[in-house]
């Protein structure tokens, strides 16, 4: 058995359910960064250093830190966090949630073709030498086009806050 | 002989907190003995000899003062706060190597060969402490402070991690080890001479400059320290903490100056090298502690500089550091990293 990534496994879960149950936004926003920070041991014992270092990096310390941020600009009163649904409503959607996850993940646990073994990967696998050589050789074309889908998108966000140019 | 090894490594690793936590008490003194010098005033001196057991003076009145939490306060978030500023540039002090190796031990206690890509992330993990620490003692102006702190340093992250890609393009390597290895080769294979390629000196000297100030920013000090401000508010994002958390924010601060230093040093200034002094191949006891010395040497010099600075340059206002930041050190990092490619691939390196 793999005890870390039993032990960061357990982390994220009740890190995610933190994010959705408590009343606080601002607890959301930490319960996330729990959860990101457990991911990125899970990387790291699948091999990926790089995209472990970049998740912590981007993930919790830019992205989450503006959510945080703006969380925290707009300091919600308690009155203004809007009614929770009664119990029963949430009981019954956790439930289906739960059926809908089985419904899934037992098929797929039971089908013997998904029951292989990868070959070990290559040397400096995840490293950022291979991670580089694989977005700017292999996917140069698309690393690129992602680019651009970027720009494009920051041009939106000016146009939308900025009405009068 | 696994057991020695254990040992070995135990001893480096007691020693990196050692520094990292041990340099903040040196640095207080320092810092007030260097500003009462400029300010031409004697300064603190009535503690021990020369005032130099002042800090520990400071601790224990820290220690012995009323810890008081505010009625409307999140009393959790406020206890941890102050932890989530000391605890993260602590751990990053983790993969600098601050002395040559001694026999078969390097002197660093955690050899990732993601080295600055962890210390970056991690860094960047100590904004929450300044944020979480304004808005849980639920008072406007703490909350105003700790809004400020959280987007100067994420706009200032931009030009230090781009003034960090510098040195690695450099090296070629994310690695620390590596980074300071092809620094040994003489002085001008510092990264800020170029590394070894003089054509790549301005995108060498650019580059620390850009680094220093984004670091600067980065740690909150003058003249970007923002964040806390009597006259718009009232203190900062401290103004509700009282006794040791009031001092481990500063704690906090000193961790996160040495560390930067110890990075600027390691990225830019060849680490513990120094021609004449430090011999990469020389393993034994002496060179070893003579490596540390340098390195020592070469930190102090940085975090002296931070000093003199903060007594010598008046501070910005919010707009102007705005503005410097995302309209003059962005660009002009973006440019230098650019310059450096061009120059890299016109004399032969990599591409």
């Amino acid at each position: 058995m793999d005890y870390v990534f039993l032990a960061c496994a357990l982390v994220s879960c009740v890190a995610s359910l933190m994010v959705v149950r408590s009343r606080n936004p601002v607890y959301s926003a930490l319960a996330l960064m729990l959860c990101f920070l457990a991911f990125a041991v899970v990387f790291l014992r699948l091999g990926a250093p790089f995209l472990a270092a970049m998740h912590v990096l981007v993930y919790t310390g830019a992205i989450l830190v503006l959510f945080l941020f703006v969380i925290m600009l707009l300091n919600l009163k308690e009155e203004e966090l809007g009614r929770e649904h009664p119990d029963w409503v949430k009981g019954a959607l956790a439930l289906l949630c739960v059926l809908l996850f089985g419904a899934i993940a037992v098929p797929l646990a039971r089908e013997p073709r998904l029951r292989f073994r990868l070959p070990p990967p290559d040397e400096g696998f995840g490293g950022v030498e291979h991670v580089g050589r694989a977005l700017f050789h292999q996917y140069a074309l698309p690393f690129e086009l992602v680019s651009v889908l970027i720009v494009v998108a920051i041009l939106g966000c000016v146009v939308l806050a900025k009405r009068k140019l | 002989m696994v057991t020695k090894d254990v040992l070995y490594k135990l001893v480096v690793f007691l020693a990196t907190v050692g520094i990292a936590v041990g340099l903040v008490p040196i640095m207080t003194i320092v810092e007030r003995r260097v500003a009462a010098f400029i300010q031409n005033r004697w300064g603190p001196n009535r503690v021990g000899p020369w005032g130099l057991l002042q800090p520990v003076a400071d601790g224990i009145k820290a220690f012995f003062k009323e810890e008081f939490v505010p009625a409307r306060a999140d009393r959790l978030l406020h206890f941890i706060a102050p932890m989530l500023v000391f605890v993260p540039p602590a751990i990053g002090f983790a993969v600098i190597p601050w002395g040559n190796q001694i026999g078969s031990v390097k002197l660093q206690a955690v050899n990732l060969n993601i080295g600055v890509l962890f210390m970056m992330s991690v860094l960047s993990i100590a904004v929450y402490g300044l944020a979480i620490g304004g808005w849980a003692s639920n008072n406007k102006w703490s909350l105003l402070g700790g809004l400020r702190a959280s987007a100067q340093l994420i706009s200032y992250e931009l030009t230090l991690g781009l003034a960090i890609l510098v040195a690695i393009m450099m090296a070629e390597s994310v690695d620390p080890q590596v980074i300071v290895a092809k620094q040994t080769r003489g002085i001008l294979s510092w990264n800020v001479f170029g590394g070894g390629n003089l054509l790549a000196l301005p995108c060498g000297l650019l580059g620390i400059l850009l680094l220093y100030t984004a670091a600067l920013a980065e740690n909150n000090r003058l003249p970007f320290d923002l964040p806390e401000c009597e006259q718009e508010l009232v203190g900062g994002y401290h103004t509700e903490y009282s006794s040791m958390k009031f001092a481990m924010f500063f704690m906090g601060e000193y961790v996160a100056m040495v560390n930067m230093s110890a990075i600027v040093t390691m990225l830019y200034l060849g680490g513990w090298y120094f021609p004449g002094i430090t011999n990469p191949a020389d393993h034994s006891w002496l060179g070893g502690i003579l490596s540390v010395g340098v390195f020592m040497a070469k930190t102090f010099a940085i975090l002296f500089v931070y000093v003199w600075i903060r007594w010598t340059f008046p501070r910005f206002k919010y707009n102007q550091l705005m503005n410097l930041g995302w309209k003059g050190l962005l660009p002009l990092s973006l440019a230098n990293v650019a310059l450096l490619a061009v120059v890299g691939v016109f004399t032969g390196g990599k591409p």
